[in-house]
């Protein structure tokens, strides 16, 4: 009988009872970073980005960029120091942080898809990348 | 086993949904669960419906008071929808829960399938009319997306803060706007926090007027935290 009690409990563990999304990897540190307001929160996203990976040099960061957010990801974006992005966006990717830009935004606003950084890759949508990412088990940070 | 799935009342299950059994009861239903798929399934149904019923709207407050409310038929038809979704999102989660069990670790795909509903929710906490336009620019992209790919999507925009001026009567530049986009997309709710709406009415004396449609929640942040609970994806815009 108690055999049987003990099997049973092992066949309703996985019914539900538990939650079924309680199943992440161990130690998945996956991040993403959302920007959509332009380029002072890109430069706290760039600064956060650097720190988190100084700390957890294995995290997995995706940036996800749309509306105003993708700015600093264009050809020749500057910070209001007039430095520009392209250093710390390629020394971040160099670590494997990806940047991912809204292709919605850039036909919304009328940007050429040429203007994008190389180091960046275009999604058809930032936020359905967004939701995609957290399903798949992602953290969602706010700079 | 199926004369003896009988001999369960249904307050015996809804007791055990609730955990009001004793250990002994409790243990009962447990050795009962073992290859019994319909009552495993029961309980699981009830325990997305207890916690639906838990998470419900609270109804806003008097339309007397120039309050808006949704109409009865509307939110009866929200409440079954949401109802019946759930009940087959439980199924199937179930059933993928059971078939991936062992690759869950490596593939760390909570259930998550094209046909399953997808569940975002946006958080506004800003009030500047340009940046209340790409709000909508945002979520209306989405639920053109959701249509485009015919999955089936619950949307929720939770305003708090300087945000609750995107919903207010009067006040919101985009009311038209938005009128048009919750006929146009029935999985579409704009939600407004109780909490913001008290501490005007406390700090500033302004008596809030939702746009028509416009549902309440006690506390926006409780929502998110809630909703994030129940595995929807969350942006704050």
């Amino acid at each position: 009988m108690r055999k049987f009690f003990l099997l049973s409990l092992m066949a309703v563990l996985p019914l539900g009872l538990i939650p079924v999304n309680a199943g992440h990897a161990a130690g998945a540190n996956k991040v993403i970073y959302h920007v959509n307001l332009g380029n002072e929160q890109a430069s706290d996203a760039l600064r956060n980005i650097s720190n988190h990976l100084a700390v957890d040099p294995t995290a997995k960061i995706v940036v996800v960029t749309h509306s105003a957010g993708i700015d600093f990801l264009l050809e020749g974006a500057e910070d209001k120091n007039g430095n520009p992005y392209s250093g710390p966006v390629a020394a971040l990717a160099a670590k494997g942080v990806e940047f991912r830009v809204c292709k919605i935004t850039l036909e919304r606003r009328k940007i050429d898809p040429k203007k994008v950084i190389p180091e960046a890759k275009l999604v058809p949508s930032g936020v359905v990348e967004v939701t995609k990412l957290q399903q798949e088990g992602y953290a969602y940070l706010k700079p | 086993m199926s004369n003896e799935e009988q001999k369960f009342s249904d307050e015996f299950i809804n007791a055990f949904v609730d955990d009001q059994l004793t250990p002994e009861e409790k243990a009962q239903v447990y050795a009962r669960l073992s290859g019994n798929e319909a009552l495993s399934r029961q309980i699981c149904e009830l325990r997305k419906t207890r916690d639906l019923v838990q998470l419900a709207y609270k109804e806003p407050p008097m339309p007397a008071r120039g309050m808006a409310t949704l109409s009865a038929g509307r939110k009866i038809g929200l409440g079954v929808a949401a109802g019946l979704m759930l009940v087959i999102g439980g199924i199937s989660g179930w059933f993928l829960h059971q078939s991936h069990a062992p690759q869950n670790i490596a593939v760390a795909q909570p259930g998550v399938s094209a046909e399953e509903q997808a569940k975002v929710l946006f958080h506004v906490s800003d009030g500047n009319a340009k940046h209340l336009k790409s709000v909508l620019d945002d979520v209306e992209d989405l639920m053109k997306h959701y249509r485009r790919s015919h999955q089936n999507a619950r949307v929720e925009v939770i305003a708090n803060g300087e945000g609750l001026s995107l919903l207010l009567a009067g006040i919101s530049p985009y009311a038209e706007r938005i009128q048009k986009m919750q006929k146009e997309y029935h999985g579409l709710t704009f939600v407004a926090c109780q909490n913001t709406i008290d501490r005007y009415q406390q700090e500033l004396g302004l008596t809030a007027k939702l746009l028509p449609g416009v549902v309440t929640i006690d506390s926006g942040v409780a929502q998110i935290m809630r909703r994030q609970h129940q595995g929807w994806a969350y942006l704050q815009v």
